[in-house]
């Protein structure tokens, strides 16, 4: 039976008040209500958001037999050169797979996932990861800078060993011109919230929630949570009532806790649906965005053995907060700001050599000696153990999923940094192997030497005249 | 008196890599490459090599400044390693040093490296 065999969320440390932004640059009107968003540290994009999601949700799972990967987001760093093929590099997942990106609507996380049952029912796969990212940029002032949050939710999807069984969907589409952004620009654009709300949200979701009732012969009480988008609290709120449902059985929103996260956001709530799901309960989910998706499954006996994840509920405990609004603006570039001469030294990137070194670069594999076991990084053919030596005897081997000690570390403020001071460091791993990495999600008065570090995939840098976003890999403290 | 190094000095062994655009290839593998064949030639083992001239130009294209990148890649972390930049003539200004090395007494085998790895600039021909 097709279905869910694992999920991972991911939301970033930083939450941004909606004060920070009233403050700021609540002159031009916009008047946000109470809460708080979900936003991604200087280091990270709609990229590096989904391999963390993707980390997660392999947790416990066989990497080798993931054969798709399928990337849906509204915010995609590169238009050419596949994104989907990026995040499952990360993931050090094998070449002999299918990649996809699914963009241009916030309906592309459970489109993505509706292809993935495709091809997993058609045979063509077996186990197709889903990741679903958004780190949209807004206007500052504007009515999405408040509403959009950031963040990221993967589902493993296959026939054996579900968690969740896929039961149906029904979808419909429209071309509906709430938002939209042509080619090269930077912000999005949007017509009037009342047209949205009420021609759209309000009418397309029922119109596939419904839909899906009467396909399927269902009773909206046959369902123990009831997952879809409210980027309008009230009319959320309306649409239960329309749907016949119970408060209790709708999914929180989210909206004041991290914002709408985009493609990401139905999913993310299937993912707390599921947490608090126990073997039996139907589940229904609804993506709004040109259209609806409605989906809905069944959890199976296999919830209970799952391995332990940081799902949404840690995520959401799991915070800091982001109190300047200026930061922000450093952080997404909405700003110009002065990093001194060494900020405007112009970055090259090698692809051949990115290409040559990717194993290293962006899937965080070394190599092991066959003859003595030593683990090291990067690759090295000749054996870094002086008592070895052996030459041409190495194995793959990776450290993006090992944990690690802080060996040592330093801040640096001199090191052009958008988030000064610059701090990085050796890291021990666990099982062996010493390498020295840029520190992030952390303060310089917060780590000490020989405090636990775990990996996580960023971006390095964005070379605005070759047109890059370079990827690397940071250590951090293990999140709590 | 000069004396030169006329019959003074001796090479024991070589290794060359083949030449081409080896995109499969970095810097520091043709290092090896050519230093596992070398020493083999040579029928020395490692530990015999005493110091080591190491000639690389376009240090952008590819390990980075410095000598150590010869003694990280071959790991010989104990001895002498000296880099030299000359354009074209870098990989015999190498050559050079390390006979000068030997013929002066200082060593008996010495090693000299040279390498460049010029296809990752993304362009045909020399870097500018």
């Amino acid at each position: 039976m097709v279905g869910i065999k694992s999920y991972g969320a991911y939301i970033p440390r930083y939450r941004m008040n909606h004060n920070t932004i009233f403050s700021a640059v609540g002159f031009l009107g916009t008047f946000p209500a109470p809460g708080e968003n979900a936003v991604a540290n200087y280091d990270e994009d709609t990229i590096s958001m989904a391999v963390a999601a993707g980390i997660n949700c392999l947790i416990g799972m066989n990497r080798g037999k993931v054969d798709g990967l399928y990337l849906a987001t509204t915010s995609q760093p590169y238009m050419l050169r596949q994104n989907s093929a990026i995040v499952a590099t990360a993931l050090d997942l094998q070449p002999g797979m299918r990649t996809a990106d699914f963009i241009g609507s916030t309906k592309a996380g459970t489109s993505a996932v509706l292809s993935a049952f495709d091809a997993v029912n058609g045979g063509t796969s077996s186990n197709v990861l889903v990741c679903a990212s958004d780190c949209r940029l807004s206007k500052p002032g504007s009515s999405q800078e408040p509403l959009y949050g950031d963040g990221a939710a993967a589902f493993l999807v296959g026939s054996d060993d579900v968690i969740a069984t896929f039961e149906g969907s029904y979808s419909v589409s429209y071309d509906f011109p709430d938002r939209w952004r042509a080619a090269g620009e930077k912000f999005e654009h949007a017509w009037e919230d009342r047209f949205i709300r009420d021609e759209g949200y309000a009418t397309m979701l029922p119109e596939a929630i419904l839909g899906l009732l009467k396909k399927y012969n269902l009773n909206i009480k046959d369902f123990a949570k009831i997952a879809y988008p409210g980027i309008y609290v009230r009319a959320h709120g309306a649409m239960a009532k329309r749907l016949g449902a119970e408060p209790g059985q709708i999914q929180d929103i989210l909206l004041d806790k991290i914002g709408d996260t985009g493609s990401a956001s139905p999913l993310m709530m299937l993912i707390a649906a599921i947490e608090g799901a126990k073997p039996g309960d139907k589940i229904l989910v609804a993506s709004f965005g040109n259209g609806s998706d409605a989906l809905f499954f069944q959890v199976t006996q296999k919830i209970n053995k799952l391995a332990d994840r940081r799902g949404v509920e840690e995520n959401l405990a799991s915070k800091k907060e982001l109190s300047s609004y200026e930061k922000y603006l450093a952080f997404r570039n909405l700003a110009p700001m002065d990093l001194g001469m060494r900020g405007e030294e112009t970055i090259r990137s090698p692809m051949s050599t990115l290409f040559r070194e990717r194993q290293s670069i962006l899937s965080l594999c070394g190599s092991r000696c066959k003859r003595c076991g030593t683990p090291q990084y990067p690759a090295q053919r000749i054996c870094v153990n002086p008592d070895c030596g052996a030459v041409d005897e190495m194995e793959s081997y990776r450290f993006s999923d090992k944990k690690g000690l802080l060996f040592t570390y330093t801040g640096d403020n001199l090191a052009a940094s958008i988030d000064p001071p610059a701090i990085y460091g050796l890291v021990d791993f666990e099982g062996g192997g010493r390498f020295w990495f840029d520190l992030t999600d952390c303060d310089l008065d917060s780590i000490k030497v020989g405090m636990p570090v775990e990996m996580t995939f960023r971006r390095r840098y964005v070379d605005e005249a070759g047109g890059v976003h370079g990827y690397t890999w940071k250590a951090t403290p293990i999140r709590a | 008196m000069t004396e030169g190094i006329k019959n003074k000095v001796a090479i024991i062994g070589m290794g060359c890599t083949n030449f081409g655009e080896l995109w499969d290839k970095s810097a520091e593998d043709l290092m090896v490459d050519a230093f596992k064949e070398c020493i083999e030639d040579a029928g020395i083992e490692k530990k015999d090599i005493q110091a080591a001239w190491f000639g690389i130009h376009f240090e952008e294209q590819s390990v980075g400044k410095g000598a150590t990148s010869l003694a990280l890649a071959l790991k010989l972390p104990f001895i002498p390693v000296t880099r030299v930049e000359n354009f074209c003539a870098t990989g015999t200004e190498a050559l050079r040093g390390a006979c000068y090395a030997v013929a002066s007494g200082a060593y008996d085998i010495a090693l000299a490296l040279g390498v460049e790895k010029l296809k990752d600039t993304g362009y045909g021909g020399l870097p500018s």
